[in-house]
């Protein structure tokens, strides 16, 4: 009878032979700049997304953003399909984008527990000519709802939301790229799911109702299991 | 299952990797609980949100694109090649 670890083992085979990507990495692989090209137009807006979350500001996720794909395009003879290409893009950029935090913690001390200050770390703006003034006035708005949350969190718990809930990636792979044990992502991707659906809740709710109670954001001491669920 | 630990549970149960006896109680308290209902069901939606708005990344603007790819053909021949020594 096949253990439940091996089905997942061939499942995450199943699904890293469905990489989107790998044609035109194994062309890239082959030394075809254009293959390269394509691969960065696929994945560049994710990317300079994450390193603006990363360090916080537009100039820095721009070099890193380079950083990343120089060094994707240098070490991509070591790409060897063990993960999703993208994972790996992931994984490049998250090392990038720690790296240039800590050399600027050594230059200026700053510290990088991710506390900014108001309008410092203003996203590049980047709109989408589809859409209608109205359409991109709403979308802009609940980006800047959604980039002020995250950037309230600590870098900890920051890192294992970005990785975990927006790039999708899975906990051992969070946990590999963030040299973290899986118990303690799962431990940090609660926290920081629970206190950002604190934090946005006011702005998502269509009708909000009675307000959820103090501890709400916070794992609950208390039972309410006695009140009725919502109809 | 209490409240407490229904909520030590949500980001498993959210994530679908519950099974047995875990999952059902966790289904149980939230058909009991309106307060973690509603926890789970925003917490849910927030994800969601955050999806959706990294889904729908506007492109780079062409300069930044043509920078990074001019980066890379100057250093080309300076650096190791891509494909397998």
């Amino acid at each position: 009878m096949m253990t439940e670890a091996v089905m997942a083992t061939q499942a995450h085979k199943l699904e890293v032979s469905a990489d989107p990507d790998a044609e035109l990495v194994a062309a890239a692989q082959q030394g075809d700049l254009y293959a390269f090209d394509m691969l960065v137009r696929r994945h560049e807006s994710r990317i300079y997304r994450l390193a603006e979350r990363i360090t916080g500001n537009a100039q820095d996720a721009e070099d890193v953003l380079q950083e990343a794909f120089l060094n994707a395009y240098r070490k991509l003879y070591q790409f060897h399909g063990q993960s999703h290409f993208y994972t790996w893009l992931v994984r490049i950029t998250v090392n990038q984008g720690l790296m240039r935090l800590r050399r600027q913690k050594r230059r200026s001390m700053v510290s990088i527990t991710g506390d900014t200050e108001p309008g410092t770390n203003a996203p590049l703006e980047l709109r989408d000519a589809r859409s209608n003034p109205e359409q991109q006035f709403a979308a802009d708005e609940m980006a800047a709802v959604l980039n002020r949350g995250i950037a309230s969190l600590t870098a900890p718990y920051r890192m294992v939301f970005q990785l975990r809930d927006i790039e999708e990636l899975s906990n051992q792979e969070t946990a590999d790229i963030l040299h973290l044990s899986v118990p303690a992502v799962k431990s940090r991707l609660l926290r920081a799911r629970l206190k950002l659906r604190e934090l946005l809740a006011p702005y998502f709710d269509r009708a909000p109702a009675a307000p959820l109670p103090a501890h709400a954001g916070e794992i609950s001491d208390g039972d309410h299991s006695e009140e009725k669920p919502a109809p | 299952m209490n409240c407490r630990q229904f909520q030590l549970r949500m980001s498993e149960f959210l994530d679908g990797d519950l099974i047995g006896k875990p999952l059902t109680e966790c289904r149980e308290h939230l058909r009991k609980c309106a307060v973690c209902q509603r926890i789970f069901e925003s917490c849910r939606d927030t994800i969601a949100r955050f999806r959706r708005d990294a889904a729908g990344a506007c492109p780079l603007p062409a300069a930044l694109h043509d920078k990074v790819m001019h980066t890379i053909q100057s250093r080309r021949n300076s650096s190791r090649p891509a494909s397998r020594p």
